[in-house]
């Protein structure tokens, strides 16, 4: 009972400092940003603790339930009037989405059946993820912590988020933290729905919910309790709002592109490469217009990267270093010797990525949408969501080209690869439903669903 | 006076509503006892509706889109019975232990790892003390390190020399092996036990 108990206080307080992130970036309190506001506090919240852990305080059980109820009460009190508890109701094409959506609910229930129940199974979560948890607690500072196990210089955020779970379980069961997976991807589902609906008709949005569940590439890695899942979910959801920007110019869209992307850095260091890259093309996809809007991407880009900052710092300073050489990455004599790996690699990525099955065919989707939407309505919407996939791809590629793994190559590619591209994979098939979500935009479905829902609401006003 | 009058409307609906109640029921019945009859449902409703959608379009932009939405759902509702049959088959083999360090302890045993002597080395290895695991030729992967990092936290692993730590395990490697001068020995099994460091004694292993 008390892990029950422990639990849903937990997740209480990441939905609280998750509505909190949303309004600091001007989005109301609605209802219907719940899973959205849970992937913003689940790495929210954590990232909070990591920066207090930074500071020198590993924060407790207290100390965060305290800090979110304060949070909490100043959230409700100067957003009072922007409270929205009602869900958004629209008739049009409302049977086939509650249906989708019923289905996709009976799914996630069983998800989070299991992960209740399920053991620690893969390597890296008890040599790393969750037993870095456990020292966050139990050693109570993060010098201590980062000694355990390998990899030191991976990113807190993870082993904060499980060290949460354990002080309001009140014990180290690592079955428990798998919940907080199962829980992330199901607000991920939410959120699609939900931001989609808002672009077009709720069953694009359902249909979204419904394929991000069933997605086999995701489907099984959320078990694993590792963190590629949250990185893939906070580059994700930060991809989509940095081509809702591009698409609306909406400041809030664009803040939270930062607040996404600060959340990847602090989940992996190749959230920092994938921030890079949609920056980079977000940046090269405006450049056609005036200078000051490239340079507004790249600088939400650069703030995200500057959020994880202390934790570059605080590493630095305790001597501990990334494991691939980062600065010899960049010398064409070094470049050169390891060229021929560069084919190796980027087949194995691609034999991943580019299974139909297990991506629902999202690259060859999202290269035919990217045409389409060049051709019919936004160039730079179109450059945007080809060029992210495949700048990530080429920058992850670049990674594993310039790394030495003791254990070769091969048993790099075969141990990792399956994992580290999940990011890139959810990437295209959240610009995939971006995509159809302009074609069969607002004033599209307007048009179409006029005789059967009435009008539409405008955007600002769900 | 609108309550009432909401009321008797209702009662005169009545057959409507119970007949409506029954197929609702009847539907759920049938869901729960064959799963597949809802995946069969789906697809003419995903159909319907998703065609419907394309086709009240007219440029062509807007029919790719619907057919690109139309085939992720289906590729969605095609793998919706295994993923089901995979969630179920999943919970049978995870929900069998009954606590999670019965869990541990078998995840440990499937990599090959002795569950007992970790439990039998963290009774005896003070809180807070470092430890350096020394393993035979018959281990093959770190999985034994990693596993007794994990259950012995707070207590940190020193890994490369046995010289750096306060303690040292004996893993598939008799005590004698290792070359270190110990001061207090506790064995579990011939090649399985923990030994203290004798403190200023030379250490060059």
């Amino acid at each position: 009972m008390h892990v029950l108990i422990g639990l849903a206080a937990l997740n209480l307080f990441f939905l609280v400092w998750g509505y909190a992130l949303l309004a600091a970036a001007r989005r109301g309190i609605r209802l219907a940003d719940c899973g959205l506001a849970f992937c913003a506090g689940i790495g929210g919240l954590s990232t909070l603790a990591c920066l207090a852990a930074v500071a020198g305080h590993v924060p407790g059980t207290i100390f965060v339930s305290v800090a979110s109820l304060l949070a909490g009460a100043a959230l409700v009190y100067s957003r009072r009037r922007l409270l929205r508890l009602r869900l958004p109701v629209r008739s049009g094409a409302a049977l086939p989405a509650v249906l989708l959506g019923l289905v996709a609910a009976c799914y996630a229930a069983l998800l989070l059946r299991d992960a209740y129940v399920r053991p620690l199974v893969e390597w890296d979560a008890w040599a790393i993820w969750t037993a870095r948890a456990k020292a966050l607690v139990t050693i109570g500072q993060l010098g201590g912590a980062t000694s355990v196990g390998p990899e030191p210089a991976y990113p807190p955020l993870v082993p904060m988020m499980q060290s949460l779970v354990f002080r309001f379980v009140g014990s180290f069961n690592s079955q428990v933290v798998h919940v907080e997976y199962a829980l992330l991807v199901i607000a991920f589902a939410a959120a699609m729905w939900r931001l989609l609906a808002e672009r077009s008709t709720a069953i694009v949005g359902a249909a979204a919910a419904f394929a991000v569940l069933m997605l086999p590439a995701l489907e099984t890695n959320v078990p694993d309790a590792q963190a590629d899942v949250p990185l893939a979910v906070f580059a994700a959801l930060a991809a989509f709002f940095l081509a809702d920007w591009i698409a609306d110019r909406d400041r809030s869209s664009l803040a939270l592109f930062a607040v996404f992307g600060a959340l990847a850095g602090w989940t992996k260091n190749e959230g920092s490469m994938l921030v890079l890259a949609l920056g980079l093309i977000a940046a090269i996809a405006c450049a056609g217009r005036r200078w000051r809007t490239s340079m507004t991407a790249l600088l939400a880009a650069g703030a995200a990267l500057l959020a994880t900052a202390p934790w570059r710092v605080w590493t630095a300073r305790h001597g501990i270093h990334v494991d691939t050489p980062l600065s010899s990455g960049l010398h064409p004599g070094y470049l050169r010797d390891r060229l021929p790996r560069t084919g190796t690699i980027a087949d194995d990525f691609w034999q991943h990525l580019g299974d139909a099955h297990a991506w629902f065919a999202a690259p060859y989707l999202l290269a035919v949408l990217s045409l389409v939407v060049f051709t019919s309505r936004s160039k730079r919407l179109a450059i945007f969501s080809a060029g992210a996939p495949i700048l990530a791809f080429a920058l992850f590629v670049w990674a594993y080209m310039i790394r030495n793994d003791p254990l070769g190559l091969r048993w790099l590619l075969d141990t990792s690869t399956a994992r580290t591209t999940l990011s890139i994979g959810l990437v295209s098939l959240v610009l995939v439903f971006f995509q159809v979500a302009a074609l069969l935009g607002r004033e599209v479905a307007a048009r179409a669903l006029s005789a059967a829902s009435g009008p539409v609401q405008p955007r600002s006003s769900q | 006076m609108q309550r009432a009058a909401a009321a008797i409307r209702g009662r005169s609906k009545w057959p409507e509503l119970a007949l409506g109640a029954s197929v609702a029921s009847a539907a759920v019945l049938a869901s729960m006892l064959w799963w597949e009859v809802v995946v069969w449902v789906l697809w003419p409703v995903a159909v319907v509706s998703v065609g419907r959608h394309v086709l009240a379009r007219r440029a062509p932009a807007e029919l790719v889109a619907g057919a690109a939405l139309l085939f992720v759902v289906f590729a969605a509702i095609r793998v919706l019975p295994d993923a089901v049959h995979k969630q179920a088959a999943r919970y049978r083999a995870d929900s069998r232990f009954s606590s999670f360090e019965q869990a541990e302890a078998f995840e440990q045993s499937d990599w090959g790892v002795n569950a007992d002597f970790i439990v039998f080395v963290r009774r005896h290895l003070p809180r807070g003390d470092t430890f350096h695991v020394a393993t035979g030729p018959t281990v093959a992967t770190s999985a034994p390190q990693s596993w007794l990092q994990f259950e012995l936290v707070p207590n940190i692993e020193q890994w490369g020399s046995p010289c750096s730590a306060r303690w040292v395990v004996f893993y598939a490697k008799p005590v004698t092996e290792l070359g270190v001068e110990l001061d207090r020995v506790h064995t579990f099994l011939p090649g399985y036990g923990l030994g203290r460091r004798r403190i200023g004694a030379p250490c060059t292993s």
